[in-house]
């Protein structure tokens, strides 16, 4: 079979087998500025819902009962970031799932004005860090 | 919005609320140690990720001819996560460790708190990238010399000095293979954030 995708020469055994493109039936724009660390929780019953492409199911799954951030479905799916971010944002817009953005670049809540962290949430994660 | 009874089970009722997260980039040269540092106090065992990317290089070409050509590759990240009380988690991000994908940081630190520069003084160069990349983009960052067997063969200053980073810039020793030290390591780029923040 025609190698499809280039990868490092390390991981050669797990080599695409369709090209990413095809896995988000042909878009790679649109979904690119959803932040990798957003969290994504399913809310529709993945054995329930009909239709959908096997990546979109898995996905589906792996975010079903627990959150799971845009880089670890990437890594669980062993996708790249960009194709996940497509099939996520399309899966969020059939409502099958849900995406959390509190803390990111996108949560206008947890930025001050100039787009940096607020002071409170800088508070709250350096007394996280001291505690562990 | 109006929110009918028909609606609950797709827009989900806020039984809970979903963390809080935030990033912090561990950057630095190839095999300095990033890994290792976030397996030190992540709460999962890093994970990868990759981006594959379409990249239009002009004039450079492993075998040394000049080409101008489209080439889709891969960029793998190493993550780990913690989380931490009150809903917070915090993901962090090992950069990938090769200079020609500088331009994926973008991506990478954008909403981010700060990022470490892991250093191997044996092989201070490949670490300017970084501190280039976040001194350009105002990025809080700390510097950490990774002592990998728990020796310091440098002393700071000379590493600062040799380094050209601003005297205000945090450098310290780390050991990435101990949470203990880490732990600074993070402390460090959240006291620097929360500084850079009060001054403005």
């Amino acid at each position: 079979m025609t190698e499809l995708v280039h990868r490092n020469a390390a991981d050669d055994d797990d080599a695409y087998t369709v090209r990413p493109y095809a896995v988000t039936g042909g878009r790679v724009k649109g979904a690119s500025s959803l932040p990798m660390e957003a969290l994504v929780e399913t809310t529709s019953d993945p054995a329930s819902v009909k239709g959908l492409t096997p990546e979109k199911k898995t996905i589906l799954q792996l975010a079903a009962g627990q959150y799971q951030s845009v880089a670890e479905l990437s890594a669980h799916t062993r996708l790249p970031l960009g194709v996940v971010r497509v099939l996520v944002t399309d899966l969020a817009e059939q409502h099958h799932l849900i995406i959390h953005t509190a803390g990111t670049a996108d949560d206008a809540a947890s930025h001050d004005e100039r787009g940096g962290l607020s002071l409170s949430l800088l508070e709250s994660v350096l007394d996280g860090i001291a505690a562990l | 919005m109006a929110s009918q009874p028909s609606d609950a089970s797709v827009t989900t009722t806020e039984t809970h609320v979903a963390p809080t997260v935030v990033k912090i980039v561990i950057a630095g040269g190839f095999a300095v140690g990033k890994t290792t540092f976030i397996g030190s106090i992540s709460d999962i065992d890093p994970l990868n990720t990759e981006a594959a990317m379409t990249e239009h290089s002009v004039g450079v070409d492993d075998a040394g001819g000049v080409t101008d050509r489209k080439t889709t590759t891969t960029v793998a990240m190493d993550f780990g996560r913690i989380a931490l009380p009150g809903s917070l988690w915090l993901y962090l991000f090992g950069t990938p460790g090769q200079d020609r994908f500088l331009f994926m940081w973008d991506d990478l630190v954008r909403g981010a708190i700060g990022a470490v520069v892991l250093v191997d003084t044996e092989r201070l160069d490949q670490c300017f990238p970084a501190v280039d990349y976040f001194e350009g983009k105002g990025i809080p960052f700390v510097v950490c010399v990774n002592c990998f067997d728990g020796v310091a063969r440098h002393q700071l200053e000379d590493v600062r000095e040799a380094l050209g980073i601003a005297p205000d810039v945090p450098l310290m020793y780390t050991d990435a293979r101990e949470k203990a030290a880490t732990k600074q390591a993070l402390i460090a780029v959240v006291q620097l954030a929360m500084k850079r923040l009060k001054e403005s």
